[in-house]
């Protein structure tokens, strides 16, 4: 018997036929095993100061060099994928459930409801980002959390309006009737028949969302706004750089490579995720 | 179109609300009094107390919610933001008021630079499409739209700043700027804009120029440019007078989208390039939590947004007429 191939299947197919998605991909996996296993990677503590090692350069002992604690700066760049690789999944998994439900809710129920939340996301977005962002820090206790759930609370507009879409486009279809007729609750339809449908777009959305979180969040660290020292974070390391910049490059170098590598990794696998599941938008 | 105008204004207003709304949720998201922990045990303790009873009096904390809301609408409708907790002391309008035309100044000429150079890649994408020239570019836009900003920005200024020493490392004049004649003092001013400039361009540069080439990609399909071809004009034409006229209506739009990201990301390119914007205001106010400032700054930077939200509306209906009639 001939296998039937579903639309997933496929998408799979042409995802994977990707170099490009392949790579980037490949790299994040090799990104998160580095987070789970930073204390086996590492040969030295990445907190220690050693004041007679102070901002070397890299050689065969420490590989990136010193800073200016004369700390590692490879043991810190290792811990500090954790902190990128986590706010990065968990900001983005508070953002992709408050747009999903408030999306899913404005274009189901649609009317007053929806107005007022279309009306609610026009205001958020009027806030440039970083603004919002460093406001909501500036009034709450400095920690790896808040930066979590504020990039959260300020980046679900997007998801929300995607969402808000699919289901103004989904719920007059003849399935969602159907289910209507037999009487499903709002809540079964919402979530087990017009969801499902929906989720596609939100996905690709989603990887990008991720790409932008890891960016805020160096941003913030390298503004001093982030995760807090001497807690090793991309951002603060390529901060620190800052003073020493005709010193050592690289304090600044390696951290902002990291970043960028993970950035553009994320942006191909969006990229290649929105060829596999929408051909159309080629 | 003045109907026009008058009725987008009309709707701005609540959104307008809806601003003023969320930063005053964000000044009372604080736990406890807001007053208390804007001290943060950062100064001793007769600064702090004078503080938290300015901040009292600013914001009516001892009041209902509702009427501290209120009390603040008006004083912001008076352009009232209280005084600056800095040492200084002045007038939080007065210092964001002399800080602003330098953020439009370094915002107007990203802006610039970004359609300048967004809009000749885009065309020359679509024309040449699949072409081997056109997925290097493809590949370096998509470097640019992934690498960090404030990297770039650091090694830009390691380079032509520190090393070379062509462009100075920050700043909006020279020292001597005041003892230079007109002409020079201008050069002297574009000198100090290239690197902010430049940096704060970079992501929104990637992004517009594919928009561009896939707006053109989509206008080049369509049955007038076979038209157009069919009557014999030439491939200039068809691309330069038919293709690009239709496509440049859906860039016009795309400026409120990059506007946003623009003056937040000045926040951090004002800051690296000691630039004397709001951004950098911002950034030191956040510093020495100095709240009046920020609360106007994030204020002003989303009516900023908003403002610049309809300017896009009116430009939008001035080149495609059918939008004015919904």
């Amino acid at each position: 018997m001939a296998k039937k191939y579903s639309m997933l299947d496929y998408a799979m197919k042409r995802f994977f036929a990707n170099k490009f998605a392949v790579l980037g991909l490949s790299v994040i996996v090799i990104l998160i095993l580095t987070a789970i296993f930073a204390p086996i990677i590492c040969r030295f503590d990445p907190l220690e100061i050693n004041l007679e090692n102070k901002l070397l350069a890299p050689n065969s002992t420490y590989w990136f060099g010193t800073d200016e604690l004369g700390r590692d700066i490879f043991s810190r760049m290792v811990y500090g994928t954790r902190v990128s690789i986590t706010i990065g999944l968990i900001s983005m998994g508070i953002a992709s459930l408050l747009g999903i439900i408030i999306g899913s809710i404005a274009g189901y129920f649609g009317g007053k409801v929806d107005l007022l939340i279309m009306r609610v996301i026009e205001v958020v977005m009027c806030f440039p980002f970083m603004f919002l962002l460093l406001a909501l820090i500036a009034y709450l206790p400095q920690s790896i959390y808040t930066i979590m759930v504020v990039i959260g609370l300020t980046r679900w507009t997007g998801i929300a309006r995607l969402i808000r879409g699919q289901f103004i486009a989904l719920r007059e279809r003849e399935f969602v009737m159907a289910a209507r007729t037999i009487g499903a609750s709002n809540l079964r339809i919402i979530f087990r028949h017009i969801l499902p449908n929906a989720i596609t777009p939100v996905l690709i959305s989603i990887t990008f969302g991720i790409a932008g979180a890891i960016l805020a969040e160096s941003g913030l660290s390298f503004l001093g706004f982030g995760v807090p020292v001497p807690q090793p974070s991309w951002g603060n390391i390529l901060a620190s750089g800052r003073e020493y910049i005709d010193l050592a490059w690289w304090l600044m170098f390696y951290p902002g490579l990291a970043i960028f590598i993970t950035v553009t990794c994320y942006n191909l696998v969006g990229e290649a995720l929105r060829d596999a599941l929408d051909p159309r938008l080629r | 179109m003045l109907d026009y105008l008058l009725r987008r204004i009309m709707l701005m207003i609540p959104t307008l609300l809806g601003i003023t709304l969320i930063t005053f949720a964000i000044i009372h998201l604080a736990p406890g009094d807001p007053a208390e922990l804007s001290t943060g045990g950062m100064m001793n303790a007769e600064s702090s107390k004078k503080i938290v009873m300015q901040m009292r009096e600013l914001y009516g904390l001892d009041k209902p919610i509702l009427v501290q809301y209120i009390d603040w609408l008006k004083r912001l409708a008076r352009f009232d933001f209280g005084d600056s907790f800095a040492p200084d002391g002045r007038p939080v309008a007065e210092k964001i008021l002399s800080r602003l035309p330098n953020t439009i100044i370094l915002n107007i000429a990203s802006i610039l630079l970004i359609y300048i150079i967004a809009v000749p890649i885009g065309i020359f994408s679509a024309v040449k499409h699949n072409s081997t020239t056109e997925r290097i570019i493809g590949v370096f836009l998509f470097m640019f739209y992934s690498a960090p900003g404030f990297w770039v920005a650091l090694m830009l200024l390691k380079y032509f700043g520190v090393h070379w020493g062509v462009l100075p490392l920050g700043g909006m004049e020279s020292d001597i700027y005041d003892l230079m004649p007109t002409w020079t003092r201008f050069w002297d001013r574009v000198h100090h804009l290239i690197l902010p400039t430049v940096c704060l361009s970079l992501g929104a540069l990637a992004g517009l120029s594919r928009y561009m080439r896939g707006s053109m990609l989509e206008n080049i399909r369509q049955d007038y440019v076979r038209t157009a071809r069919a009557k014999g004009l030439s491939e200039f034409k068809v691309i330069f007078k038919h293709v690009l006229r239709n496509s440049l209506i859906t860039i016009v739009t795309l400026f409120a989208g990059i506007l946003p990201g623009l003056i937040g990301g000045s926040v951090i390119m004002e800051s690296i390039f000691s630039w004397p914007g709001v951004g950098r205001l911002f950034f030191t106010a956040l510093q020495m939590r100095d709240y009046p400032v920020i609360m106007a700054s994030t204020v002003i930077s989303a009516t900023l947004v908003l403002v610049a939200l309809l300017i896009t509306d009116l430009l939008y209906s001035l080149v495609d007429p059918r939008i004015r009639l919904k």
